[in-house]
């Protein structure tokens, strides 16, 4: 049976998108049955808990962020940010990646707004720095780490130290080697000839639909991750110090957790070494499947074929650095 | 995707995330404290596309509903927001148990000091599985001897007879579970995997048997057990 066959492109085809939403939407409340009892198994629903948990807990954020977004394009003028920024790149990096510690939230909402933006003529490098500091380095995140490790302020001094050392360093990497064509500048709706707030309310739908479905994508693989990596074999490659600190970035690539809780899971994690879980902390924010996706989304493929393991790579070097100088 | 399509979209996932949050369902996927926000994402959502579904009608608006190119007005993969709303709103995926249970073999976290206040008044004394374990492990089991406790949790099964009392632990959604387990000894009866039940008794020290997958696990020695409804919260966050 073909209840849930992908749609087609509705441009290609000539049908219209509304009628084959309305076909699709129809076949689904027909086939409610059908399709229910797919998902019998406990393993389907674990998956199905998982994967409902990491689109409803991020979609607070990603609609925080679009909003934000849609106000950056329709209420502030393209002449403050040159007012506030430093011209040269270099300069504006570190002060757009301290900017980072005034958005609370986590890291669904800093992709759209470092689209808005870059879209604004924000220099991207400075832009990217933002994008990264503000998941890991905002008050709600280094209060939460605090509350995970009660009695180790250092650890939410190392994360802060980490996480805007790496977010500055990508920036000035990035100012330096990046080209312009690697970065697609993010698609916005044209909003030549609208009032403010129509132009707020359209970039927000625009936003918000561009990266909630790539969100989705992002979802889908954490879910997957989450429930078919055995989580034994950590206790593998505790034992080796740099296996893993390179074990532990990694499962926070794979694991994609909200920045507002990963510092409990790092806490957890209570086999491994604490320079170890500072990798997991500072990459968990910058790099995961669910942000590679929603990057790949704005700023297209290329740039975030590039950019990732970059970040990667930077940000475990930092993490590594801090871990030995603080921890 | 033309605009209208768009916004049927930002209408149907907003309309999704008021489902589950206006009642109690939100509480399988996320932490109570996400309630207020998710209210207030979900009506911003609906209210968002009803909005431009009324603005930009061609009608009125300045705009054509129909771009042609299908990505001015987010673009393909924005068909994937359908995904959560089905699930959501045909599967109604449950809260996670024995099966996630299983596979969380992650330790606990340890505090930093064992400075653990006195335990409260109540006879018998109603208590997380989180603080029971924390206190059987970290405290060694200080004053908790003469105590009679109730526990809630769901049950699962115990590698080598009997079962485990058990809750999932989450921080802030369903995607960093972990379990805490608790051995049932005594007069514990046998339950199927995944029921709800609520034991009174009393601490019974640890049990060391699958320390290294779990480490130490704390045992109460059940006086009864009795099945119960599913808690309005499934979680201990």
């Amino acid at each position: 049976m073909t209840v849930t066959a992908p749609p087609r492109s509705p441009s290609r085809t000539r049908v219209g998108s509304t009628a084959v939403l309305t076909v699709l939407l129809v076949v689904v409340l027909v086939g409610q049955r059908f399709i229910a009892d797919r998902f019998q198994s406990a393993a389907v629903q674990t998956w199905a808990t998982v994967f409902v948990a990491v689109c409803v807990q991020a979609l607070p954020f990603l609609v925080l962020g679009v909003l934000i977004s849609g106000a950056i394009a329709a209420f502030v003028p393209p002449a403050f940010f040159a007012r506030v920024l430093p011209r040269n790149p270099f300069a504006a990096v570190p002060v757009a990646g301290a900017a980072g510690a005034l958005l609370p939230g986590c890291e669904c909402a800093s992709v759209p707004v470092a689209g808005g933006l870059i879209a604004r003529g924000v220099a991207p490098a400075a832009a990217l720095a933002f994008l990264l500091s503000s998941p890991a380095i905002n008050p709600v995140v280094l209060v939460a780490t605090a509350v995970a490790f009660p009695g180790r302020p250092e650890m939410v001094a190392a994360r802060f130290v980490a996480s805007l050392g790496a977010a500055v360093v990508v920036g000035w990497i990035w100012a330096r080697v990046g080209q312009a064509g690697w970065l697609r500048a993010p698609r916005r709706p044209d909003t030549t000839g609208l009032n403010r707030a129509e132009a707020f309310r359209a970039t927000a739908a625009h936003d918000f639909l561009q990266a909630g479905g790539f969100l989705v994508v992002g979802g889908l693989t954490a879910a997957t991750l989450n429930v078919f990596v055995p989580k034994g074999i950590l206790n593998v490659v505790a034992q080796h110090q740099w296996l893993a600190v390179g074990a532990l970035a990694l499962l926070a690539v794979l694991l994609a957790i909200c920045s507002e809780a990963d510092a409990f899971v790092a806490a957890s994690l209570s086999q491994f070494s604490l320079t170890a879980r500072l990798a997991f902390l500072v990459v968990g924010p910058m790099v995961d499947v669910k942000l590679i996706s929603l990057q790949a989304g704005t700023f297209g493929r290329g740039f975030a074929l590039r950019f990732a393991p970059l970040t990667f790579v930077v940000a475990v070097a930092c993490a590594v650095v801090v871990g030995w100088w603080l921890l | 995707m033309n605009r209208d399509t768009g916004n049927v979209l930002l209408i149907l996932v907003g309309g999704a995330i008021l489902r589950i949050s206006v009642g109690d369902t939100f509480l399988r996927y996320v932490r109570g404290g996400l309630q207020i926000p998710l209210l207030l994402a979900g009506a911003t959502l609906v209210l968002l596309g009803l909005l431009s579904l009324w603005r930009e009608n061609p009608g009125r608006g300045r705009q054509p509903a129909e771009d042609g190119h299908g990505h001015a007005h987010g673009n393909r993969v924005a068909w994937l927001l359908l995904l959560p709303v089905f699930a959501i709103f045909l599967i109604a995926p449950p809260a996670l148990g024995s099966y996630a249970a299983d596979r969380s073999t992650v330790s606990r976290v340890p505090p930093a000091a064992s400075n653990y206040p006195p335990l409260p008044a109540g006879d018998p004394l109603a208590m997380r599985l989180d603080e029971y374990e924390a206190r059987a492990v970290w405290d060694a089991g200080r004053n908790m001897s003469d105590r009679t406790f109730k526990l809630i949790g769901f049950v699962t099964e115990r590698p080598g007879g009997g079962y485990y009392l058990t809750r999932i632990v989450i921080s802030c959604c369903a995607a960093d579970a972990t379990a805490v387990r608790i051995q049932v000894t005594g007069t514990a009866g046998s339950y199927r995997p995944d029921t709800w039940i609520e034991v009174v008794g009393h601490y019974d020290g640890l049990d060391h048997s699958r320390e290294k997958d779990l480490g130490p696990v704390a045992i109460v020695r059940a006086d009864s057990v009795r099945q119960i409804d599913p808690p309005r919260e499934p979680y201990e966050t």
